[in-house]
């Protein structure tokens, strides 16, 4: 199968099928629509944990883990801007580790906002903040040391996640920390659902932030996102039927030759 | 006022770059304006972004995606910062720690100075000491890390035996699903599998195919439909954030309204 470049005219149609729902609905909840979305234990269980570090005066640790500048960190930064509310609020000791300068200096702005949200400009200090490396295995050594000089009562994985994954997520077994993880990276998830308390996999860690500060845009965005898989399960399916009638009843198609797949991907050159 | 300043950078070069993909990559032009648009072929726009038949929207896609970089490497500072921040405070108060941390600037320094002077090149001594003490195969970095790495052999293990306590229907279920796909993998699983089933209704199966049947077939439906979830729900979240909707909740004006 070719790699796509650019787009075909089918790609367009698609782009405009799945977020003409997310815009609709966004529409929708703005208007005041009354939009429900299931209960996501995991996430009951972030304030649990910032309550539990509180209540044991011990901090909470808080990784975005290999994550970019991309998608993924904005979903990522709904929960941990609830997390540095609730940690200003209740005056809940802080460290996040970072290994990307980039992600850094945004996380930095997310801390000073909700700080000075709370009404506690006076409460964030910088040192909360603790670029450790670039380099995945030395970032993950300096999160298990921190995890373990600092005693940290909870510890919240959210982000991309490679090998490194279980050796965080150890690190606060270690110490008894109370963990949540969440991460869209599948190869990594099993290492958390056996370490971690909680696990959040794939969209719901986009659906997270939507889940904790209930905002029409990101519930709205969120049920519109839900439509779009519907009309992906549409296609597969579609694709299946007609797969599986050129098996039966027509002549032998192979991947690219079948119309679906032209009709979606350009011709290779 | 910050917030119109995001908006419109994160707009403008979200456009671009959704642009870029969604358009083809030459705009068919009528021949005569491309040539007049060409000129003598020599300037700026009819080297990068005139082809053939028409306009190349992303021709200069390289340079912009090389100033996407920059940004990036300039936030590296940023790091730095961090770091002499938190370390060098507690190497001046020596605090508790002191001596890894002056260890960290030590390593840091001598990186920083290797690389700016040139002195890492491969023929250089400086270049030779640094590869063979700090970064080389031999060195102490590689070692560090492989160090780290290691520690997972150990960490499956604790993982793998929390994991296999069965609690539950669905822990009993990881259980044999995980015991099938281990015999699968190992030598005296294939061998231990094929004498106890020698006589029975599965003689003619092999565990290597039911561990393949468990990966390819019932493992990759799962991790698919988390692709697929994932897949919509970043498209979402990317056109929320090209048009900076609901980013409020961590965007906040600089009253913290």
């Amino acid at each position: 199968m070719p790699g796509v470049q650019h787009a075909s005219l089918a790609m367009w149609v698609l782009a405009a099928a799945l977020l003409g729902p997310v815009f609709l609905f966004i529409m929708l909840a703005r208007r005041g629509r009354k939009l429900y979305i299931r209960r996501i234990p995991g996430i009951d269980a972030i304030e649990e944990a910032v309550g539990r570090a509180t209540e044991m005066g011990r901090p909470v640790a808080f990784t975005t883990g290999l994550s970019g500048v991309g998608p993924l960190l904005f979903a990522v930064l709904g929960v941990f801007g609830r997390v540095v509310q609730l940690a200003a609020r209740y005056s809940t000791g802080l460290f996040v580790a970072q290994n990307n300068p980039e992600v850094m200096a945004i996380v930095e702005q997310v801390m000073r906002d909700a700080y000075q949200a709370e009404g506690h400009p006076e409460r964030f200090d910088l040192s909360m903040i603790r670029y450790l490396s670039g380099d995945q295995f030395a970032y993950a050594s300096g999160y298990m040391g921190t995890v373990h000089r600092e005693k940290a009562a909870s510890c919240l994985l959210f982000g991309h996640f490679a090998a490194e994954s279980l050796i965080l997520a150890e690190a606060g077994q270690q110490v008894g920390a109370m963990q949540v993880a969440g991460t869209i990276d599948s190869t990594q998830v099993p290492f958390f659902l056996t370490s971690c308390d909680y696990t959040i996999i794939g969209e719901e860690v986009y659906a997270a932030g939507a889940y904790l500060s209930r905002d029409p845009v990101q519930l709205g965005s969120l049920r519109g996102q839900d439509v779009g898989k519907l009309i992906i399960y549409a296609i597969v399916f579609t694709g299946v039927v007609i797969a599986t009638w050129y098996g039966i009843w027509g002549t032998a198609h192979e991947g690219y030759d079948l119309w679906l797949s032209k009709m979606l991907l350009p011709p290779p050159n | 006022m910050r917030k119109r300043v995001i908006f419109w950078m994160t707009f403008i070069g979200g456009i671009y770059f959704f642009l870029e993909f969604m358009l083809p990559a030459e705009i068919w032009l009528p021949q005569s304006l491309l040539t007049w648009l060409k000129g003598d072929g020599t300037g700026p726009l009819a080297r990068n972004m005139l082809g053939d038949k028409g306009f190349i929207f992303g021709g200069l896609h390289e340079d912009i995606s090389n100033g996407a970089i920059i940004t990036g490497v300039m936030a590296l500072g940023l790091g730095l910062i961090n770091i002499m921040r938190l370390h060098g405070v507690r190497l001046a108060k020596l605090r508790k720690g002191w001596v890894h941390s002056a260890g960290l600037i030590a390593g840091m320094l001598i990186t920083i100075f290797v690389g700016f002077w040139h002195w890492g090149s491969p023929e250089s001594v400086t270049g030779k000491l640094y590869g063979n003490i700090i970064m080389g195969t031999r060195g102490l970095f590689p070692g560090l890390s492989s160090a780290m790495f290691s520690l997972l052999a150990f960490y499956v293990a604790t993982a793998a035996y929390r994991a296999f306590r069965i609690k539950s229907g669905e822990a009993a279920l990881l259980m044999f699903s995980a015991l099938l796909v281990m015999l699968g993998q190992i030598p005296h699983g294939v061998v231990f599998f094929d004498a106890i089933f020698r006589h029975g209704p599965l003689r003619d199966v092999s565990i290597i195919d039911i561990r393949m049947w468990i990966l390819k077939k019932l493992n990759v439906g799962a991790f698919r439909a988390i692709s697929l979830g994932f897949g919509v729900a970043g498209l979402a979240m990317a056109t929320r954030m090209w048009l900076s909707m609901g980013m409020g909740s961590f965007f906040q004006d600089e009253e913290g309204k």
